[in-house]
Protein backbone atom coordinates (compact mmCIF):
# COMPACT_ATOMS: atom_id res chain seq x y z
CA UNK A 1 0.00 0.00 0.00
CA UNK A 2 2.75 2.36 1.01
CA UNK A 3 4.68 1.31 -2.07
CA UNK A 4 1.68 2.21 -4.29
CA UNK A 5 1.48 5.63 -2.64
CA UNK A 6 5.16 6.23 -3.23
CA UNK A 7 4.95 5.15 -6.85
CA UNK A 8 2.03 7.51 -7.45
CA UNK A 9 3.90 10.35 -5.80
CA UNK A 10 7.01 9.67 -7.89
CA UNK A 11 4.88 9.62 -11.06
CA UNK A 12 3.17 12.87 -10.04
CA UNK A 13 6.51 14.60 -9.54
CA UNK A 14 7.87 13.23 -12.81
CA UNK A 15 4.84 14.67 -14.59
CA UNK A 16 5.34 17.99 -12.83
CA UNK A 17 8.96 18.00 -13.89
CA UNK A 18 8.05 17.18 -17.48
CA UNK A 19 5.55 20.03 -17.44
CA UNK A 20 8.06 22.61 -16.23
CA UNK A 21 9.36 24.64 -19.10
CA UNK A 22 11.84 27.44 -18.75
CA UNK A 23 10.21 30.87 -18.47
CA UNK A 24 13.36 32.86 -19.07
CA UNK A 25 11.87 35.00 -21.85
CA UNK A 26 8.91 36.00 -19.70
CA UNK A 27 11.14 36.87 -16.73
CA UNK A 28 13.44 38.99 -18.87
CA UNK A 29 10.46 40.73 -20.46
CA UNK A 30 9.03 41.52 -17.00
CA UNK A 31 12.43 42.87 -15.96
CA UNK A 32 12.51 45.28 -18.90
CA UNK A 33 9.00 46.45 -18.12
CA UNK A 34 10.01 47.00 -14.47
CA UNK A 35 13.14 48.81 -15.65
CA UNK A 36 11.09 51.11 -17.90
CA UNK A 37 8.52 51.85 -15.19
CA UNK A 38 11.31 52.67 -12.70
CA UNK A 39 12.95 54.99 -15.24
CA UNK A 40 9.58 56.72 -15.70
CA UNK A 41 9.20 57.03 -11.93
CA UNK A 42 12.59 58.69 -11.64
CA UNK A 43 11.90 60.97 -14.61
CA UNK A 44 8.54 62.34 -13.41
CA UNK A 45 9.80 64.38 -10.38
CA UNK A 46 12.89 65.54 -12.29
CA UNK A 47 10.87 66.75 -15.29
CA UNK A 48 8.39 68.44 -12.97
CA UNK A 49 11.11 70.25 -11.04
CA UNK A 50 12.77 71.35 -14.27
CA UNK A 51 9.43 72.73 -15.49
CA UNK A 52 9.19 70.33 -18.42
CA UNK A 53 6.16 68.52 -17.00
CA UNK A 54 3.54 71.09 -16.00
CA UNK A 55 1.47 69.05 -13.52
CA UNK A 56 0.40 69.79 -9.94
CA UNK A 57 1.78 67.93 -6.96
CA UNK A 58 -1.26 65.72 -6.37
CA UNK A 59 -1.37 64.27 -9.92
CA UNK A 60 2.38 63.66 -9.64
CA UNK A 61 1.93 61.75 -6.38
CA UNK A 62 -0.97 59.76 -7.85
CA UNK A 63 1.08 58.87 -10.93
CA UNK A 64 4.01 57.73 -8.78
CA UNK A 65 1.73 55.66 -6.52
CA UNK A 66 0.11 54.03 -9.58
CA UNK A 67 3.50 53.14 -11.06
CA UNK A 68 4.68 51.79 -7.69
CA UNK A 69 1.56 49.61 -7.41
CA UNK A 70 2.03 48.31 -10.95
CA UNK A 71 5.65 47.41 -10.22
CA UNK A 72 4.77 45.69 -6.95
CA UNK A 73 1.96 43.73 -8.60
CA UNK A 74 4.28 42.52 -11.36
CA UNK A 75 6.92 41.35 -8.86
CA UNK A 76 4.28 39.51 -6.80
CA UNK A 77 2.47 37.94 -9.75
CA UNK A 78 5.40 36.88 -11.91
CA UNK A 79 8.55 36.71 -9.79
CA UNK A 80 6.86 35.44 -6.62
CA UNK A 81 4.64 33.23 -8.80
CA UNK A 82 1.42 34.24 -7.07
CA UNK A 83 -0.27 34.24 -10.47
CA UNK A 84 -1.45 30.69 -10.86
CA UNK A 85 -0.56 29.70 -7.28
CA UNK A 86 -3.02 28.88 -4.50
CA UNK A 87 -5.28 31.75 -3.44
CA UNK A 88 -4.56 31.11 0.23
CA UNK A 89 -0.97 32.36 -0.19
CA UNK A 90 -2.19 35.55 -1.82
CA UNK A 91 -4.78 36.16 0.89
CA UNK A 92 -2.11 35.88 3.59
CA UNK A 93 -0.16 38.60 1.84
CA UNK A 94 -2.85 40.90 0.51
CA UNK A 95 -4.88 41.16 3.74
CA UNK A 96 -2.00 42.81 5.71
CA UNK A 97 -1.33 45.00 2.69
CA UNK A 98 -4.90 46.36 2.75
CA UNK A 99 -4.63 47.10 6.49
CA UNK A 100 -1.33 48.90 5.93
CA UNK A 101 -2.86 51.07 3.17
CA UNK A 102 -5.78 52.02 5.46
CA UNK A 103 -3.32 52.76 8.29
CA UNK A 104 -1.21 54.84 5.89
CA UNK A 105 -4.14 56.97 4.77
CA UNK A 106 -5.34 57.44 8.36
CA UNK A 107 -1.94 58.48 9.69
CA UNK A 108 -1.27 60.87 6.82
CA UNK A 109 -4.71 62.43 7.31
CA UNK A 110 -4.07 62.78 11.05
CA UNK A 111 -0.48 64.00 11.09
CA UNK A 112 0.38 65.40 7.69
CA UNK A 113 -2.79 66.73 6.05
CA UNK A 114 -0.82 69.38 4.17
CA UNK A 115 2.31 67.33 3.55
CA UNK A 116 1.67 67.00 -0.17
CA UNK B 1 15.34 10.41 -4.95
CA UNK B 2 12.52 8.45 -3.31
CA UNK B 3 13.60 10.13 -0.08
CA UNK B 4 13.29 13.55 -1.69
CA UNK B 5 9.85 12.72 -3.08
CA UNK B 6 8.64 11.45 0.27
CA UNK B 7 9.91 14.63 1.93
CA UNK B 8 8.02 16.76 -0.59
CA UNK B 9 4.72 14.90 -0.18
CA UNK B 10 4.61 14.43 3.59
CA UNK B 11 5.01 18.15 4.26
CA UNK B 12 1.80 19.07 2.47
CA UNK B 13 -1.50 19.67 4.19
CA UNK B 14 -3.84 16.88 3.06
CA UNK B 15 -6.89 19.05 3.74
CA UNK B 16 -6.15 21.77 1.22
CA UNK B 17 -3.20 20.45 -0.69
CA UNK B 18 -1.08 23.38 0.44
CA UNK B 19 2.62 23.06 1.03
CA UNK B 20 3.05 23.93 4.70
CA UNK B 21 6.53 25.40 4.21
CA UNK B 22 5.20 27.73 1.56
CA UNK B 23 2.20 28.56 3.72
CA UNK B 24 4.56 29.35 6.59
CA UNK B 25 6.70 31.57 4.38
CA UNK B 26 3.72 33.53 3.06
CA UNK B 27 2.44 33.97 6.64
CA UNK B 28 5.87 35.26 7.63
CA UNK B 29 5.91 37.64 4.66
CA UNK B 30 2.43 38.83 5.65
CA UNK B 31 3.78 39.70 9.10
CA UNK B 32 6.69 41.48 7.43
CA UNK B 33 4.17 43.59 5.50
CA UNK B 34 2.87 44.83 8.86
CA UNK B 35 6.41 45.46 10.09
CA UNK B 36 7.58 47.49 7.11
CA UNK B 37 4.15 49.07 6.70
CA UNK B 38 4.41 50.46 10.23
CA UNK B 39 7.92 51.79 9.60
CA UNK B 40 6.96 53.41 6.27
CA UNK B 41 3.81 54.96 7.72
CA UNK B 42 5.76 56.31 10.69
CA UNK B 43 8.34 57.86 8.38
CA UNK B 44 5.76 59.40 6.09
CA UNK B 45 3.74 60.79 8.97
CA UNK B 46 6.66 62.05 11.06
CA UNK B 47 9.37 63.13 8.63
CA UNK B 48 8.18 66.73 8.45
CA UNK B 49 7.20 67.08 12.11
CA UNK B 50 8.79 70.03 13.89
CA UNK B 51 11.02 68.94 16.77
CA UNK B 52 10.13 69.92 20.34
CA UNK B 53 13.74 70.30 21.42
CA UNK B 54 15.86 73.04 19.87
CA UNK B 55 18.79 70.63 19.66
CA UNK B 56 16.82 68.65 17.08
CA UNK B 57 17.12 69.46 13.41
CA UNK B 58 13.95 70.54 11.61
CA UNK B 59 13.41 69.04 8.15
CA UNK B 60 10.52 69.76 5.85
CA UNK B 61 9.81 67.99 2.58
CA UNK B 62 11.75 70.57 0.52
CA UNK B 63 14.82 70.04 2.71
CA UNK B 64 14.48 66.29 2.25
CA UNK B 65 14.32 66.69 -1.54
CA UNK B 66 17.39 68.91 -1.44
CA UNK B 67 19.19 66.29 0.63
CA UNK B 68 18.46 63.48 -1.82
CA UNK B 69 18.97 65.62 -4.92
CA UNK B 70 18.08 63.64 -8.03
CA UNK B 71 18.40 60.33 -6.17
CA UNK B 72 21.28 59.09 -8.32
CA UNK B 73 22.55 56.60 -5.74
CA UNK B 74 19.12 55.33 -4.76
CA UNK B 75 18.06 55.01 -8.41
CA UNK B 76 21.10 52.83 -9.04
CA UNK B 77 20.23 50.81 -5.92
CA UNK B 78 16.67 50.36 -7.21
CA UNK B 79 17.98 49.04 -10.53
CA UNK B 80 20.41 46.71 -8.72
CA UNK B 81 17.60 45.19 -6.64
CA UNK B 82 15.38 44.82 -9.71
CA UNK B 83 18.24 43.07 -11.46
CA UNK B 84 18.71 40.80 -8.44
CA UNK B 85 15.04 39.80 -8.60
CA UNK B 86 15.56 38.75 -12.21
CA UNK B 87 18.71 36.77 -11.37
CA UNK B 88 16.93 35.08 -8.44
CA UNK B 89 13.98 33.96 -10.53
CA UNK B 90 16.41 32.71 -13.20
CA UNK B 91 18.25 30.72 -10.50
CA UNK B 92 14.96 29.10 -9.47
CA UNK B 93 14.17 28.43 -13.12
CA UNK B 94 17.60 26.79 -13.44
CA UNK B 95 17.03 24.44 -10.52
CA UNK B 96 13.50 23.57 -11.70
CA UNK B 97 14.81 22.63 -15.15
CA UNK B 98 17.59 20.50 -13.62
CA UNK B 99 20.37 22.83 -14.73
CA UNK B 100 22.70 23.13 -11.71
CA UNK B 101 25.29 25.28 -13.51
CA UNK B 102 22.66 27.84 -14.47
CA UNK B 103 21.24 27.73 -10.95
CA UNK B 104 24.61 28.42 -9.31
CA UNK B 105 25.56 31.14 -11.78
CA UNK B 106 22.37 33.13 -11.26
CA UNK B 107 22.41 32.53 -7.50
CA UNK B 108 25.96 33.91 -7.41
CA UNK B 109 24.80 36.89 -9.48
CA UNK B 110 21.98 37.53 -6.98
CA UNK B 111 24.44 37.47 -4.08
CA UNK B 112 26.69 39.89 -5.96
CA UNK B 113 23.76 42.26 -6.57
CA UNK B 114 22.84 42.06 -2.87
CA UNK B 115 26.39 42.94 -1.84
CA UNK B 116 26.43 45.86 -4.32
CA UNK B 117 23.18 47.12 -2.82
CA UNK B 118 24.57 46.94 0.70
CA UNK B 119 27.71 48.79 -0.39
CA UNK B 120 25.57 51.49 -2.02
CA UNK B 121 23.47 51.84 1.09
CA UNK B 122 26.53 52.28 3.29
CA UNK B 123 27.75 54.99 0.88
CA UNK B 124 24.35 56.70 0.98
CA UNK B 125 24.19 56.60 4.78
CA UNK B 126 27.68 58.10 4.98
CA UNK B 127 26.63 60.90 2.61
CA UNK B 128 23.47 61.70 4.58
CA UNK B 129 25.29 61.67 7.93
CA UNK B 130 27.95 63.92 6.38
CA UNK B 131 25.11 66.34 5.48
CA UNK B 132 24.30 66.55 9.20
CA UNK B 133 21.29 64.24 9.45
CA UNK B 134 21.71 61.44 11.98
CA UNK B 135 19.40 58.93 13.63
CA UNK B 136 19.33 61.10 16.77
CA UNK B 137 18.98 64.71 15.65
CA UNK B 138 15.68 64.79 13.73
CA UNK B 139 12.40 62.98 13.30
CA UNK B 140 13.33 62.58 9.66
CA UNK B 141 16.68 61.00 10.52
CA UNK B 142 15.25 58.70 13.22
CA UNK B 143 12.49 57.29 11.03
CA UNK B 144 14.58 57.25 7.83
CA UNK B 145 17.54 55.37 9.28
CA UNK B 146 15.28 52.94 11.17
CA UNK B 147 13.31 52.11 8.01
CA UNK B 148 16.18 51.85 5.55
CA UNK B 149 18.43 50.26 8.18
CA UNK B 150 15.94 47.46 8.79
CA UNK B 151 15.58 46.99 5.04
CA UNK B 152 19.36 46.79 4.69
CA UNK B 153 19.42 44.22 7.50
CA UNK B 154 16.88 42.15 5.58
CA UNK B 155 19.08 42.36 2.47
CA UNK B 156 22.04 41.21 4.57
CA UNK B 157 20.04 38.25 5.93
CA UNK B 158 19.02 37.42 2.36
CA UNK B 159 22.64 37.49 1.18
CA UNK B 160 23.64 35.13 4.03
CA UNK B 161 20.72 32.81 3.19
CA UNK B 162 21.55 32.71 -0.52
CA UNK B 163 25.25 32.20 0.21
CA UNK B 164 24.41 29.22 2.42
CA UNK B 165 22.30 27.80 -0.43
CA UNK B 166 25.16 28.29 -2.88
CA UNK B 167 27.68 26.62 -0.55
CA UNK B 168 25.25 23.79 0.10
CA UNK B 169 24.71 23.22 -3.63
CA UNK B 170 28.47 23.25 -4.25
CA UNK B 171 29.12 20.72 -1.48
CA UNK B 172 26.20 18.50 -2.49
CA UNK B 173 25.75 18.97 -6.26
CA UNK B 174 22.58 16.85 -6.45
CA UNK B 175 20.80 18.32 -3.46
CA UNK B 176 18.64 20.81 -5.39
CA UNK B 177 16.96 19.64 -8.56
CA UNK B 178 13.67 19.55 -10.43
CA UNK B 179 12.13 17.40 -7.67
CA UNK B 180 13.60 19.16 -4.66
CA UNK B 181 13.61 22.93 -5.11
CA UNK B 182 11.46 24.17 -2.23
CA UNK B 183 14.46 25.50 -0.26
CA UNK B 184 15.42 27.64 -3.26
CA UNK B 185 11.82 28.77 -3.76
CA UNK B 186 11.60 29.84 -0.07
CA UNK B 187 14.79 31.88 -0.35
CA UNK B 188 13.50 33.34 -3.61
CA UNK B 189 10.21 34.43 -2.03
CA UNK B 190 12.12 36.16 0.75
CA UNK B 191 14.45 37.87 -1.71
CA UNK B 192 11.61 39.10 -3.93
CA UNK B 193 9.85 40.43 -0.86
CA UNK B 194 12.96 42.44 0.04
CA UNK B 195 12.90 43.85 -3.51
CA UNK B 196 9.19 44.57 -3.16
CA UNK B 197 9.80 46.56 0.03
CA UNK B 198 12.41 48.62 -1.80
CA UNK B 199 9.89 49.32 -4.58
CA UNK B 200 7.71 50.92 -1.87
CA UNK B 201 10.52 52.69 -0.02
CA UNK B 202 11.99 54.10 -3.23
CA UNK B 203 8.74 55.73 -4.31
CA UNK B 204 7.36 56.79 -0.93
CA UNK B 205 10.56 57.93 0.76
CA UNK B 206 12.73 59.17 -2.09
CA UNK B 207 10.44 60.26 -4.89
CA UNK B 208 7.31 61.64 -3.22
Amino acid sequence: MAHVHKTEAVQEYHEEQMQHHSHTKLYVLIFFVLFAVTALEIAIPILREEGMLPIAKIPEVLALLTLMTAKGAMVIMFYMHLKGDRRMYGSLFVFPLIIVVVMFLGFIWLFQPTLW
Amino acid sequence: MAQAVRTETTKTDPGRGLDLRKLGMWTFLGSEVFFFGALIVTHMAMRGVEPLSSSFKSMNVEAVRELFGYNVITSVLAFILLMSSLTMVLALDGVKTNNPKRFRFWLGATIFCGLCFLGGQVYEFTHIIHEGVTIRNSMFGSTFFTLTGFHGTHVFVGVVWLTSLLISSLRHPNRYNGQNFMAVEMAGLYWHFVDLVWVGIFTLVYLI
